[in-house]
Order: C-alpha cells, then sequence, then structure tokens
C-alpha cells in the first residue's frame, strides 16, 4: 500500500472514530488492530499489539504521571493550596484588578506545587470566583486569569504534561522540566501588567473596595506560614534533580511525598481527604497512561505502514526553513486544540514532528516548550477545552460558556504572544537548561 | 402467583450480583490506588537509602514498573465503569437524538469488538508463554505468562462493561445513556 493511502487509512479512521464519540484509548485500539492486522502479518501483528501494549506502560519514566498528580490532588484536597492563595491575597494591596492579581500569583504559586492544570483552574476558580463575584468583577477579567494561568501551571515545574511531551518525544524530562520556567514567568508577568493596564483604563472591570485594616503581623504571617513552608516542595522536586540527588522520575516521588508530609504537618490530612486525593489522581492516571498504552502502538503502525517516512519525506523534498516548519507545526497543533485533548494531540503528531524537527536540527527542548504552550492553548479553546468546562463547573450558574470563552480570549492572545517571544528570543527556553547543565 | 413476590425473587439475587459487580470494581480502584501509594513512597525510599550511602533497593525500580501496568490494566475497566474515559463528544452531542443513540450505540459494539479481539490474543499470548515454561528473568523472576494474563482479565472485564452499557442503552431513556456523561479531556 501507498504511505498516503496508509496515511490516510490509519489517521483518517481514528480521527473518525474520536469524533463518532469512542472513548479515545479504544479509537487507538480499533486503529491498531486494524493496522497490525494489515501492517504486522495477519495473526502475530495481532499478538504483537497486545506485547507492545503491556511494554509500553511498563516503563519508569512514566512515574511521574500519577505523582505529579498525586501531589496536586493533595495540595487541592486537604485545603493547603486554599490557605496558600488566602494568604496572598493579604499581600496584595489596593491595585487596579486586585483580585484577579492575587489568581495570577496565587495561580503561579500554586503551578510550583502541583502538576496539574485542571487542580489549578479548580482550586482558584473555587477559591476566588465568589469573592470576585461579590465585589463586582467583570466576567472577563475575574474567569480569564484562572482560565489563563493553566498555561503557567503547565510550563513551571512539576508539570505532568512536560513529563509525558518529553517521555514520548525522545527529549529530556529534566531539560524540558527546567525550560519551562522562565516562560512560565514570562507568562505571568505579561498577564500581571494586562490586567492592571486594562483596569486601569477600565475601572468598571474590577471596582475597587475597601480592604479590611491589617497589621504587618496579620498581612505577613499566613505568608510566612502557609506558603513559604511550601516552596520546600518546590525546592525538593527541582533541587533533587538539579543536585543530582534524583532523577526526574524519583524527584516527582519526593515530591508527592513532600506534599503529604506538608499536610500532615498542617494537620489537613484526614483519612477522607486522603482517600479522595488518591482516588482522583488514580482515576485521572489511568486514563492517561491507558491511552499511552494504546497510542504507543499506534505510532509504531504509523512507521512501520511507511506513512511516517513518506509523509517526513515528501515534506523534507519541499525543503521548509526551519521558522516556516515550526509555524507550520503550531498552526496544526492550534487547529487540532480545538477538537481534541492534549494525550491525542501528542500522540497523533510526535512521531512525525520529533523526526522533522531532528532533521532541519531544531532544538527539540526549545520546541517542547512551545509546543507546551500551544497545547495548554487547546485546553482553552472551544468546543472541546476542557479548561473552559472546569470554570463552568466552579463559575456561578448564570455564567455562559460563551462569557467564558471571552474571558479567556486576551489570555490566549497573550499565550500565543509569549510563544511568539519564545520564537524571537529562544534563550527565554533554552538558556536555564544550558546554564544549568554546566 | 404473586407479582411482587415474583419480582423480589427474581430481583434479589441480580441485585446481590449487581452489588458484587460495584465491589469488584471498587477493590480494583483500590488496587490502582495502593500502587500509585506504593509508587511514592517506594521511590522516596529508594532515594533516601541510596543517597544516605546504604545501597540500593534494587527491585524497585521494576517493582514501579510493574506497579504502573497492574495499575493500567486492572484501572481500565474501573474507569469504563466510572465513565471517565476521555472522549471527544461534540458531533454525538449535536446529532438528533435518534441517531446520537444509534452512534452511541455503534460505538458500545466497536469497544465490545476490541475488548473481545483484546482478550482472545491476550489470553493466546498467555497460554502460548504458560505452554513454553517462559520466564520473566530480571530482578524479579516470575512466568511471563502472569502479565498476559492480567492483561486478559482486564480485556474480559472491559467486555462485560461494553456488554452492561449496550444493555442499559437499549433500555434507557435517550438522555441517560452512560457514555453520555464521559467527559471530554484529560
Amino acid at each position: 500500500m501507498e504511505w498516503y493511502l496508509a496515511l490516510l487509512l490509519l489517521l483518517g479512521s481514528l480521527v473518525a472514530l474520536l469524533l463518532l464519540g469512542l472513548p479515545v484509548v479504544f479509537a487507538f485500539f480499533t486503529v491498531n488492530l486494524i493496522g497490525a492486522f494489515y501492517f504486522l502479518g495477519g495473526e502475530p501483528g495481532l499478538s504483537q499489539v497486545v506485547r507492545n501494549a503491556v511494554d509500553s506502560v511498563t516503563t519508569f519514566s512514566l512515574a511521574p504521571i500519577p505523582l505529579f498528580l498525586l501531589m496536586g490532588e493533595i495540595m487541592f484536597r486537604t485545603g493547603i493550596a486554599q490557605n496558600a492563595i488566602d494568604a496572598m491575597d493579604r499581600l496584595i494591596a489596593r491595585v487596579p484588578g486586585r483580585l484577579s492579581l492575587v489568581a495570577i500569583v496565587g495561580g503561579t504559586v500554586f503551578s510550583t506545587l502541583s502538576g496539574s492544570t485542571l487542580a489549578n483552574t479548580a482550586i482558584l476558580g473555587s477559591t476566588l470566583m465568589p469573592e470576585m463575584r461579590k465585589r463586582g468583577y467583570h466576567p472577563s477579567i475575574a474567569m480569564g486569569p484562572i482560565l489563563g494561568t493553566g498555561g503557567i501551571a503547565m510550563l513551571i515545574p512539576p508539570s505532568a504534561l512536560a513529563v509525558i511531551l518529553a517521555s514520548l518525544g525522545q527529549i529530556s524530562v529534566a531539560d524540558l522540566l527546567v525550560a519551562g520556567i522562565l516562560p512560565g514567568l514570562t507568562m505571568a508577568a505579561l498577564f500581571f501588567v494586562y490586567v492592571i493596564v486594562r483596569c486601569s483604563l477600565n475601572p468598571s472591570l474590577a471596582p475597587a473596595y475597601e480592604i479590611a485594616h491589617m497589621t504587618a503581623r496579620e498581612r505577613f504571617l499566613p505568608f510566612l506560614v502557609y506558603v513559604v513552608p511550601l516552596f520546600s516542595i518546590f525546592v525538593v522536586v527541582v533541587g533533587s534533580i538539579l543536585a543530582g540527588v534524583a532523577s526526574p522520575t524519583e524527584s516527582a516521588a519526593l515530591g508527592s511525598v513532600s506534599s503529604l508530609v506538608a499536610a500532615v504537618a498542617y494537620r489537613a490530612l484526614t483519612w477522607s481527604n486522603f482517600m479522595h486525593a488518591l482516588r482522583e489522581t488514580a482515576k485521572i492516571s489511568v486514563m492517561i497512561l491507558f491511552i499511552i498504552c494504546a497510542s504507543i502502538t499506534f505510532s509504531q503502525i504509523l512507521a512501520f505502514s511507511g506513512a511516517t517516512n513518506g509523509l517526513l519525506a515528501l515534506i523534507t523534498a519541499l525543503k521548509p526553513d526551519p521558522l516556516t516548519l515550526v509555524i507550520f507545526m503550531l498552526c496544526v497543533l492550534l487547529f487540532l486544540g480545538a477538537f481534541m485533548d492534549q494525550l491525542s494531540m501528542m500522540m497523533i503528531t510526535l512521531p512525525f514532528f520529533i523526526p522533522l524537527l531532528n532533521a532541519a536540527g531544531i532544538d527539540v527542548v526549545w520546541f517542547g516548550v512551545l509546543m507546551l504552550i500551544m497545547l495548554e492553548i487547546g485546553f482553552t479553546t472551544p468546543p472541546f477545552g476542557l479548561l473552559l468546562f472546569v470554570m463552568k463547573g466552579v463559575a456561578p450558574p448564570d455564567t455562559t460558556m460563551q462569557q467564558i470563552f471571552a474571558a479567556a480570549l486576551p489570555f490566549i492572545a497573550l499565550m500565543l504572544l509569549t510563544v511568539v517571544l519564545i520564537m524571537i528570543f529562544p534563550p527565554i527556553a533554552t538558556w536555564l537548561p544550558t546554564f544549568l547543565r554546566v | 402467583m404473586n407479582g411482587s413476590a415474583h419480582n423480589r425473587r427474581q430481583g434479589s439475587p441480580r441485585r446481590g450480583i449487581a452489588r458484587l459487580y460495584a465491589r469488584l470494581h471498587d477493590l480494583l480502584g483500590l488496587i490502582v490506588a495502593a500502587s500509585v501509594l506504593f509508587i511514592a513512597i517506594g521511590i522516596s525510599i529508594d532515594v533516601i537509602v541510596r543517597n544516605a550511602g546504604y545501597g540500593v533497593v534494587s527491585w524497585m525500580l521494576e517493582a514501579t514498573e510493574y506497579c504502573l501496568f497492574v495499575a493500567t490494566f486492572l484501572g481500565a475497566p474501573w474507569v469504563l465503569h466510572l465513565g471517565e474515559h476521555v472522549r471527544i463528544d461534540m458531533l454525538v452531542n449535536k446529532l438528533p437524538r435518534t441517531i446520537s443513540r444509534i452512534v452511541e450505540f455503534a460505538m458500545d459494539i466497536t469497544g465490545l469488538c476490541v475488548s473481545v479481539a483484546i482478550l482472545y490474543y491476550s489470553a493466546r499470548v498467555a497460554l502460548v508463554a504458560r505452554a513454553d515454561g517462559a520466564r520473566v528473568i530480571k530482578e524479579l523472576i516470575f512466568p511471563e505468562w502472569w502479565i498476559f494474563a492480567l492483561v486478559a482479565f482486564s480485556a474480559f472485564m472491559l467486555c462485560v462493561e461494553f456488554l452492561i452499557r449496550l444493555g442499559n442503552a437499549r433500555t434507557a431513556a435517550p438522555d441517560e445513556h452512560p457514555s453520555r456523561q464521559v467527559p471530554g479531556g484529560v
């Protein structure tokens, strides 16, 4: 079979099954079974699918997925994250869009403690939305920053998605985790400036209100008690990697145990919230690992059918310059993000992207950071933007999806601006990993 | 014969089986949760022991890998039972009710066929491995068929779950199809 027919058969049937609503993992398995029968020699190929499925998840490097998720869940379910956000709320004085700034700062800090974008949005939404509503904040300036901080959570380590991307793309996990820090902070700074400028120009978006007078002790003590100690978790995760004490996988384990220790130290851990955190972690982890299990085989069948090489040869023959190639790839991600989840996007695109990047001599860590941001944008674009649904779940009942998306739009634009900045100034992403490696 | 007494007699064993089935899924969920906890604590202990200069827990890496494997395959039917496997439902939700029910039914049939195929081939690989006396020989040594038997068990549970969904979909009102409750996204 010609490579383009193989590509059409495999990708076409996959997309058709996905759009018809078959769970992603079963869509991959269906195509795998058909592909294995056709391209891997009939029945022996089908047995091979089973063997590949086992091998694909029996991999140590996938362990950070449940571990980083566990960190976020423990923070979320025990109320530690909420206390930290309350403490930061006291620190920020009367500035335009005060509560939106609390969301950005709180979201950035929580990003260093959680590997889950969903946990980030859920905790910030449920904590700050009622207060914003009470203070008469316009939905656009109330929900936008909360949705936007999801992108920061995805970039700043620990990040479960960065680990998945690195593992699947054969990129150094440590490099990609560290490379996300400066872009994450850049994005936070852009959000911060945007909120201040917009609320200064139009104060009715975030009406000023009197803040109860607090002594210095009342203002700063909660920060010292509820936030500063939590940075030790970030230090454990990132520090243990940089100090060579632990591998990225091991650092995830240390991080999740540290968050448990923190919950015990704050006397916030109960049997009920512990089991709830474990159960949620287990559920999301299984969902992700089972998809990985199916989709790795899909990549192998794509390669075996000749589809990967055929497409690569075609694109290479076109001789695109590296910048055009990267822009093309980012556009593909932006398009797919509108109707596909992040895992499926990675699974479908990485088998093509990584060889293309290597052939064009493009830094895969740098591209990994760009890809993470595009994946996050996909998380926030309708109709398949899960963060929009999470926000709908925590927003007041009369909030419409249109309002939520309108609120997210400026922050999506700022994420795209971050992408442009990283493309113009690659050291934003590449300097820190290089510096720390030296 | 008294109709309600007859129904009670018929309903009682069914309810008992349903309860047992629900408990089995709870157990699967518990095994997954325990695996995650084991990975977190086990790896941490290994790192601490290694950096303290007391050597390495040599089997920890492998144990973690098998925990991931066990969690994935035992957890898959549990997550399907909960209706939490990620799916893209934007098109199906836009279709007229009758057509969307037919599509949902067809997708459940597809899921069932895939699960049956995985069950058949994993059982076959397990039987061949058992007949050959194949063993996994790394730090931990055990018969290879154990691995594929677990995959077969997982696939069997997936088959049962899809059959239940098909049964429920046949009798349920249009909006109550089990897969309608499945959220989209990771």
